[in-house]
């Protein structure tokens, strides 16, 4: 009695409750269903494109092709399931089990095989290979890796036909021209309804949780985007890149789609430039920063009271400001870190007012240190101004890029220099170093790929970052191309002071235009694409580096 | 040999603090540096400093200067809307349009970003985890203009407009799928159970079939009675908001910026939930407890902090999102006071990039450069707050454990 009931919970029949739902054969039960689950996430995603095409190129004969084959398809799979499963409940067929590699497999192949026939029918065959075979096999093949050793009992593969059928059956009835309804939608309907199939089939069967299901399709559904959205975005520019990609590449900002020298090459240039400045300015100061935050900077156990009863009572009515600044100095550490967490929370289009009120608007700070460099600037050539206010220059771009991304640099090398043991640092302090030469040999060595990993991130934010950008003025419509910036030293720091854009920007110009001209939407999809290239290689190489290093040390 | 060693050492000076601290120039290097560092470290205050004086300053000028009657107005008869160039700024038409986005891109992230952070540190094996992880991580990485173009291009025509023209059947068939594989699910329980089978759960299964074909048919005589105009469809019963504006929506802006807020929600709250400490979860698998129910009832629970500051750093992100929102959101440079998130509007982001963009650089009549800065000063204060309070959360799961 006080074993079996706690409180009023009946401790006894939750666990046999717990032993009957896990069953003998748990595991391997589990892992079936998982797999069931996999297979039924994988046909839905089939489904998805299946309806993405039928709907792209939906002819008469598409339709009466479509309304031919594919319900007696979806039927046969749904009689062929319930014949198994009620041959089963009543126990006329013995338990017999199906390899799951042949049967996922075998699923796979008929809902690619539908997919080519249909394409076949509409003479458009590339695109089915391309676009859907390829990543599908290579996604299901990951996934089902370490699985595909488990045999699936004979009522789940039962299951599965029917769900299968009925899926296929609700993408010919959202298929039909009647009913006015397309595209994902209705694939995405599908997706969540065979999910759902499975997920409350896994639950009636007491094989597998359904919240570890439902959880794994969130982050399916959510890698599963960046895919569509790549495959989207590459479908969308492949024709620009493939057919014009030199012209493309070396071309400038143009008012008409159809010109001939509409190109890339200024975005380019600027999103360079804006990389160097970030580079040249924000690294630094943002390692030397976390060095600053981690090494040097003090912690202090004081409370405000305390410093307050400590500041001299000589500053009347100042007092408390005064204990508040000691206390600030007192807490450098708390206080700087402070300070940059919520910095580097602040909406980048804050820092593009920043850049618009500190280097295009002028102010009297500005004028001033601008005043100053273009002095010394005269020194050595004169008349051109180095740094011109009051105009949108490819150097208030830049600055305010290197402004935006220095906590990102902060906070990243702060991690790294704080994953550095401490024994190292006592070690060097063992042999009679100094502090300096302590993280100049230890500490700034050890963290340095930690560090890597940083900026190479915070580099790749800078260069996919367009609304600063569009605050401070980079030019969005035409854009006269410079001359060489390699004659000489002055057009070489004149491109400095001059208009610019850079590559998002570019994007945004062209994605604007395509409203008035349409040909301006492929350019931006094959511009995105150079910019995803750049992007994705940056953040994949930082992830990779850390990984690797990750690993190392443990 | 000994003989020399000891008349070094009596030759030796005494060893003092001063010996040992080494030669001054030393210290004084070490001073110089330590300066450096300290200089770079301040730059970030700098920065903030001028953040809040650049934002105060010309926000201020349009504090003063605009009629506040108008400018916060509740009033629905005099309501026009965001029209800077017209003198016209109507500060809630930008704050319920970032509202809307804002609901909607976390009802997108919240769960995705929660139920990815929650299986790969409770669920995934190492091999998954491998491999979906740092797709996850890319995501992250991509540059919202991309996002953008994706919401204009794919989300708005492929996803809201369909959702738009056929809202009532979506949400028909969705009940349906789920009635119906209740139904099957109930009808396969009651089979495998293995009990006598009993005139209540027939009927109870009767009652539920016919409870699907009656959704059925439903759904279907919803959808048929379009009216045609000209081979075309012009207006269906099924139609949640027929006139779906063609170069944007709130709504597909909002997917967009969702989409770019998983990847931030996932990392926070996968944080925490790492945080959690094993013993807890041994503990409950000792007791008996299946994963789920562990993982329901012992690891969210503990994380609960950690998981609230994700959605709130969540929240704070979408707020901020600027290019989609301007590139996908459906309005130009002006938008009059919407509510639904099927019509195009400016949130405040937005509205900022597009008085920017106009002519390259802010020019306008009167106020219209200072009240980029007065909403620019809003977004911040808003967004301080939720990070503020965050960070609070974070430091809460920290001390816990």
């Amino acid at each position: 009695m006080a074993l079996g009931t706690l409180g009023s919970y009946d401790v006894t029949s939750h666990v046999e409750h717990t032993i009957h739902r896990r069953g003998a054969q748990g595991s391997t039960r589990s892992r079936a269903a998982g797999v069931l689950a996999g297979a039924g996430a994988l046909l839905a995603i089939v489904a998805m494109f299946v309806v993405w095409y039928a709907n792209e190129a939906r002819t008469a004969t598409a339709n009466a092709l479509a309304s031919g084959w594919m319900p007696p398809i979806g039927l046969i799979l749904i009689i062929a399931g319930g014949l198994i499963m009620a041959t089963k409940a009543f126990g006329l067929v013995p338990a017999i089990r199906v390899p799951a590699e042949r049967f996922i497999w075998s699923l796979f192949a008929g809902g690619a095989a539908v997919l080519i026939l249909r394409h076949l029918a509409l003479g458009d065959l590339h695109r089915a290979v391309y676009l859907l075979a390829v990543p599908i096999a290579a996604w299901g093949w990951s996934i089902f890796r370490q699985r595909v050793a488990t045999r699936l009992e004979l009522e789940q593969v039962s299951l599965a036909f029917a769900a299968t059928g009925g899926s296929v059956l609700v993408v010919k009835r959202l298929l039909d021209s009647e009913a006015a309804t397309s595209g994902w939608l209705w694939g995405l309907l599908a997706a969540v309804a065979v999910g759902l199939g499975a997920f409350l089939a896994a639950e009636g069967l007491g094989i597998l949780s359904g919240l570890q299901m439902l959880l794994f399709s969130a982050l399916a559904l959510s890698t599963a985007t960046l895919v569509v959205l790549i495959v989207q975005v590459v479908g969308d520019g492949w024709p620009t890149l493939s057919s014009r990609f030199g012209d493309f590449w070396s071309g400038t900002l143009r008012s008409q789609s159809d010109d001939d020298l509409l190109g890339i090459s200024q975005g380019i240039i600027g999103s360079f430039w804006i990389a160097v400045f970030v580079a040249l300015l924000a690294f630094p100061i943002g390692i030397a920063s976390a060095v600053y935050l981690e090494e040097y900077a003090e912690r202090s156990s004081k409370t405000l009271r305390e410093v307050y009863g400590e500041t001299s009572r000589a500053w009347v009515g100042f007092r408390p400001v005064i204990a508040f600044f000691k206390w600030i100095w007192l807490n450098k550490a708390n206080t700087l870190d402070i300070i940059v967490r919520n910095l580097a929370g602040v909406p980048s289009v804050v820092y593009g007012l920043l850049g618009l009120f500190l280097f295009v608007k002028g102010n009297v700070v500005t004028n001033w240190f601008v005043g100053r460099v273009n002095a010394a600037w005269a020194v050595f050539f004169d008349e051109d101004e180095l740094i011109t206010i009051g105009d949108s220059t490819l150097f208030a771009g830049g600055v305010t890029l290197a402004i935006l991304v220095l906590p990102i640099v902060i906070i990243t090398s702060a991690e790294a220099i704080r994953a550095v043991p401490q024994a190292l640092r006592e070690g060097a302090y063992g042999v009679g170093a100094t502090k300096w030469e302590v993280i100049k040999s230890q500490v700034l060595p050890f963290a340095a790929p930690g560090i890597l990993t940083g900026t190479l991130l915070s580099l790749a934010r800078a260069i996919g970052e367009a609304a600063p950008l569009i605050l401070v003025g980079a030019i969005t419509g035409r854009l006269a191309p410079r001359d060489s910036m390699f004659s000489g030293l002055e057009e070489f720091f004149g491109q400095f002071a001059d208009r610019f854009t850079a590559m998002p920007i570019v994007i945004v110009g062209w994605v604007r235009n395509s409203g008035r001209d349409e040909g301006f939407a492929p350019a931006a999809g094959a511009a995105i694409v150079v910019l995803l290239v750049f992007v994705i290689l940056m953040n994949s190489v930082a992830v990779l580096l850390r990984n690797r290093f990750e690993k190392k040390r443990a | 040999m000994s003989d020399l060693a000891a008349e070094r050492i009596g030759e030796a000076q005494p060893i003092t603090v001063d010996v040992l601290a080494g030669p001054r120039s030393r210290l004084r290097k070490e001073t110089l540096i330590k300066g450096v560092f300290l200089v770079a470290g301040l730059v970030s205050a700098l920065i903030s400093v001028l953040i809040v004086l650049s934002l105060v300053r010309e926000a201020w000028v349009f504090a003063t200067g605009a009629p506040v009657s108008e400018v916060w107005s509740f009033d629905t008869e005099t309501i026009t809307g965001w029209f800077p160039r017209r003198g016209l700024y109507h500060m809630w038409t930008l704050l319920v349009a970032s509202l809307i986005v804002t609901v909607l891109a976390m009802l997108v992230a919240g769960p995705l970003g929660l139920g990815s952070a929650i299986y790969l540190s409770e669920y995934a094996s190492r091999r998954t985890r491998s491999v979906l992880k740092p797709i996850l991580e890319v995501l992250a990485g991509v540059p919202s203009v991309v996002l953008g173009f994706f919401a204009l291009f794919f989300i708005s025509p492929q996803m809201i407009e369909q959702i738009g023209r056929n809202g009532w059947l979506v949400i028909g068939y969705f009940i349906f799928a789920v009635a119906a594989i209740g139904t099957i699910a109930f009808i396969r329980r009651e089979i495998a159970s293995g009990n006598k089978i009993k005139v209540g759960s027939i009927l109870k299964g009767a009652v539920l079939l016919g409870a699907c074909l009656i959704l059925f048919w439903w759904i279907n005589s919803v959808a048929g009675e379009c009216t045609v105009v000209d081979g075309d469809r012009a207006a269906c019963p099924s139609d949640l908001a027929f006139t779906v504006k063609r170069s944007g929506q709130l709504a597909a802006a909002a997917l967009g910026v969702g989409i770019l807020t998983i990847p931030l929600v996932a990392s926070v709250a996968e944080d925490a939930l790492a945080s959690v400490p094993r013993a807890l979860r041994e503990a409950s698998a000792g007791l008996g407890a299946r994963k789920t129910t562990t993982t329901r009832q012992v690891v969210l629970p503990a994380a609960i902090s950690g998981i609230v500051a994700a959605f709130i750093i969540g929240i704070s992100r979408a707020l901020g999102e600027t290019m989609v929102v301007f590139m996908a959101g459906g309005a130009a440079d002006a938008a009059s006071f919407t509510a639904s998130p099927f019509d195009g509007s400016l949130t405040m982001t937005a509205a900022m990039a597009s008085l920017a963009t106009g002519t390259d650089n802010v020019v306008g009549e009167g106020l219209t450069f200072q009240s980029l800065f007065f909403v620019g000063l809003v977004l911040f204060i808003l967004t301080l707050f939720l990070n503020v309070a965050a960070g609070r959360f974070v430091a809460r799961v920290r001390e816990t454990y």
